[in-house]
């Protein structure tokens, strides 16, 4: 079972539900955006087009589960018709029918059927294609929470924040673990939950408002710079680097996309490129120094 | 349990889920067609809450600001109390106002409130308003001065009155309303209860945000490339309450004679600033004292436990994290409209219903010993309610069978909730749910029936109106004339209502009972062939949202004739007992005196 430290550093991890970044998204990473921003009219739109016969998006599991996400907030029925048409789909991606089915029956409170459509065992267990979809380790753990049953919902929970800790379900997991614990007489581990949770909050509200300002001002540099810094916070270095290339390129003025980009490279260990990056944030008017090569964790 | 009659009610499976039914469980369904036959005369009015109010001469319509909702304060509507004046024992109606214009109001206009007086019989007639100027938002009705008459505290946009009942004349006197920093104070509900036991009223004041009348945020919050849009789904709709500056809730201290001292900083040492739009007073912890819930919109909810302090004065703590009311299930801060308590599983433990946003559910949290335990999603009221956008909430028995049900106004604050693809709607009609044995939605058979009307009701206020032992409602609609829902449910069903009168004298607790009974609680046991249950209430005023319900407490008897025994649990910690009696009678009862006066009801 996981140990506040643990619960600390999985807030660190890696996977991420919308990664926006530079450039023109795909339409899938579109559908994620809707999804996570509450827009379902931005992709509606195209959805039933792209998950029709002759639609690009038709053989995505993922994208019929996005889809069923906005067609029953929604109200539409024949996109939800469609997204669940086993057609079209390969094997291996079916695995996320089951998904949707799940999520439907829970948003109807229909418990007994969101258990039958996550496939569970006599012991409670998830089949193991389901087993590698975190989405299914959180649909599992949000049930069994429903239930009243937050001891059961302790595995799965905890497996779905190891595995997708920067996921947006993520800060409501953490909260149904603290609420767990405290039910368990577990002060402690209530407490490292909590603030675990609290953290993951603070950072998806971050996220959300940057991304809502990025669409409001895209040709400006500050929401870029506010994703670059959120990236980093996570340690997606890969993406903040996307982020921080277009910014000191289409606003080399602009002195803190220099420093980020700085401390980026001299945490890599590109030290030449740390200094000279950080080299022109002091041409520019900065005034902070980069942490010292000796105190650089190792 | 108790014989059923036949009812409109709409069952709906549980175990189908399929993309067809998802759009038809959100909408609920229909009514049976009546069967066919000769043309009969205009039928009785059926078992359902009928909108009665034109025929009962309530002609009030709301005015609240642009039907295009340009600004939070035109979203909110007002609320409405019903109150005894000229204590002649039928409740007569008092409505909170506002302007048509928000420009007017920043200008200095303002609406008076508008009264109407009960000829007892559940017929009204307009009477002249205390003659003020505001945009009225919460309403709460009791006896601060402990003359034996119920008095007004009203709430508008920047103040706070007080009405002293005298002779049936309601005398407007201002109470003390700090603003917040530049900003006007922005008072919502507001809840009447003795918060010290000393028999004497005390005031919570919610609060809600800064808004400046006349400069309003529009459009986005915030500015240049980190401004952000105010959206909903992708629409433009009025700004906050998120990105504004939320307010800290008041707590006054009454003296028994109408005076009003602030005690938010030695009782509410812990109040954060908070959206609040709703306030619950009940004895949540049932330890004898007065608890306050807090719903506030989209800010966690809070739940102040009255605990004694160093100093014998109360100290209210805030365990609504600790009992699990502060947040939706996942963890989310909702937008709490309305609130209201009761006891709802009959075990003698008072629940909680929280209305909340659309996309949000309709909250039922269960008391526990640890508690309160959420039932949301297990009664499957979520899937019921997560359309609406729900403000005023009452558990009451509507029916008469001893069992509560679950009422709410509806009505979104977003016209643009009418565009596709929001999946909800902003006129909405009201909503009534059975919660035992399992939920079940009752839809109206009445063609006046409320539950059939797309109302878009804000606040609304419980009380027998037409004197008949049974709970009616006055809604009162944004932009709209009111509705008065006159009960005619569970026509076989026998009633009991109790009006309790506090003695003003201190008991074995320390306490005081107010004069008019505020807080006590009555526990009425019943037979029903082999089975005996008791029926437990609480006489308190504030519930709903920005109203104010009656303080007397009514009981469905079912199919009983009488009840075996009433016990009576008086804040002042003295326990009285009262024999056996017949059901369909109003009873007043004093502490310490026993059944003062006693009607049959109509």
């Amino acid at each position: 079972m996981m140990a506040p430290a643990m619960i600390a550093n999985a807030l660190l991890g890696l996977l991420l539900l919308a990664q926006v970044r530079p450039g023109a998204p795909t339409a899938l990473e579109r559908w994620r955006d809707a999804v996570e921003l509450d827009l379902p009219q931005e992709a509606l739109r195209d959805m039933a087009e792209q998950l029709s016969a002759q639609g690009s998006l038709r053989a995505s599991g993922e994208a019929r589960y996005l889809a069923v996400q906005l067609a029953s907030g929604a109200n539409e029925p024949r996109l939800l018709e469609l997204a669940l048409d086993p057609a079209g789909l390969a094997d291996e991606q079916r695995v996320w029918l089951s998904l949707c089915r799940a999520r439907l029956a829970l948003s109807q409170d229909a418990f007994a059927e969101c258990a039958q459509a996550l496939r569970l065992d006599a012991r409670g267990q998830l089949p193991a294609e389901l087993a590698r979809l975190p989405e299914s380790d959180w649909l599992l753990g949000k049930l069994l929470d429903r239930q009243g049953r937050s001891a059961a919902a302790r595995a799965p929970l905890e497996r779905f924040v190891q595995n997708a800790p920067l996921s947006p379900q993520a800060p409501a997991a953490w909260h149904m673990l603290a609420r767990g614990a405290r039910e368990s007489a577990d002060p402690e581990r209530a407490k490292a939950c909590a603030q675990a949770g609290l953290a993951s909050a603070q950072w998806h509200s971050y996220y959300r408002a940057r991304r809502i300002q990025l669409r409001e001002a895209p040709e400006d540099p500050l929401p870029r710079l506010g994703l670059a810094q959120l990236m980093i916070a996570a340690q997606r270095d890969d993406i903040a680097r996307l982020w921080l290339e277009e910014l000191t390129m289409r606003w080399p003025t602009e002195p803190r996309g220099w420093l980020e980009f700085a401390r980026l490279e001299q945490r890599a260990g590109a030290l030449e490129r740390a200094r000279t990056h950080h080299q022109r944030y002091l041409e520019l008017g900065g005034k902070e120094p980069l942490e010292p090569e000796s105190e650089l964790p190792r | 349990m108790q014989t059923m009659l036949p009812r409109p009610i709409c069952r709906i499976a549980p175990a189908v889920i399929g993309p067809v039914l998802v759009g038809l469980l959100l909408y609920g369904c229909s009514e049976q067609a009546p069967p066919s036959g000769p043309a009969a005369p205009p039928p009785a009015p059926q078992e359902d809450l009928v909108n009665e109010a034109q025929e009962r001469g309530v002609d009030y319509r709301n005015r609240s600001g642009g039907p295009e909702k340009a600004t939070i304060l035109e979203a909110n509507g007002a609320g409405v109390a019903v109150i005894d004046l000229g204590a002649d024992g039928d409740l007569d109606l008092v409505f909170g106002q506002g302007l048509a214009s928000l420009k007017d109001f920043a200008e200095g206009g303002g609406a008076d409130l508008e009264v109407f007086e009960n000829d007892g019989r559940g017929g009204f007639t307009r009477r002249p308003g205390p003659g003020l100027k505001g945009w009225w938002t919460g309403l709460a009705v009791g006896d601060v001065d402990n003359d034996g008459d119920q008095d007004l505290i009203a709430a508008a946009f920047g103040d706070l009155w007080l009405l002293r009942q005298d002779q049936g004349a309601l005398l407007p006197e201002p109470l003390p309303l700090a603003a917040h920093g530049e900003y006007a104070a922005w008072p919502t509900s507001l809840a009447l209860f003795d918060a010290d036991g000393d028999g004497a009223l005390d005031l919570y004041v919610g609060l809600y945000l800064d808004f400046d009348p006349k400069h309003p945020p529009l459009e986005k919050l915030g500015s240049g490339a980190l401004a952000i849009p105010c959206r909903w789904k992708g629409l433009p709709v009025f700004c906050g309450p998120r990105g504004l500056q939320p307010q800290t809730d008041r707590l006054y201290a009454g003296d028994g004679k109408g005076g009003f001292v602030d005690r938010s900083e030695q009782w509410l040492v812990d109040a954060q600033p908070g959206f609040a739009l709703a306030v619950a007073a009940f004895d949540a912890d049932s330890d004898g004292d007065t608890d306050v819930f807090v719903a506030n919109d989209s800010s966690p909810n809070n739940l102040w436990i009255n605990q004694p302090g160093p100093d014998g004065q109360p100290r209210f703590v805030d365990l609504a994290m600790d009992t699990d009311v502060a947040l939706s299930a996942e963890g989310m801060a909702q937008a709490g409209m309305g609130a209201a308590s009761g006891d709802v599983n009959r075990d003698g433990r008072p629940d909680l219903a929280v209305t909340n946003f659309s996309d949000e559910a309709t909250e039922l949290y269960f008391g526990s010993e640890r508690g309160f335990t959420r039932m949301t999603h297990r009664l499957a009221l979520a899937r019921e309610t997560r359309a609406l956008l729900s403000w005023s909430v009452h558990l009451a028995d509507f029916d008469g069978d001893g069992w509560l049900e679950l009422f709410t106004t509806n009505g979104h604050v977003f016209p643009q909730a009418d565009a596709p693809q929001t999946g909800t709607s902003y006129h909405q009609q009201p909503s009534l749910f059975r919660l035992q044995p399992e939920l079940r939605r009752v839809a109206g058979r009445d063609a006046r029936s409320v539950l059939e009307q797309k109302l878009g009701a804000r606040g609304s206020a419980l009380g027998d109106l037409n004197q008949d032992g049974r709970l009616d409602l006055v809604l009162a609609r944004i932009d709209g004339p009111c509705a008065l829902a006159i009960n005619h449910m569970g026509t076989g069903n026998r009633r009991l209502s109790l009006e309790l009168r506090g003695a003003l004298k201190k008991g074995p607790s320390g306490r005081v009972t107010p004069r008019d009974g505020r807080g006590a609680k009555a526990i009425v046991v019943l037979q029903n062939g082999a089975e005996e249950y008791a029926l437990i209430a609480e006489s308190q005023t504030s519930c709903g949202y920005q109203s104010s319900s009656t303080l007397r407490l009514h009981f469905g008897l079912g199919s009983a004739q009488g009840y075996r025994a009433i016990k009576l649990l008086w804040p002042s910690g003295t326990v009285e007992e009262l024999p056996a009696g017949a059901g369909g009678r109003s009873l007043a009862i004093e502490e310490g005196r026993g059944i003062v006066r006693e009607e049959l009801l109509r």
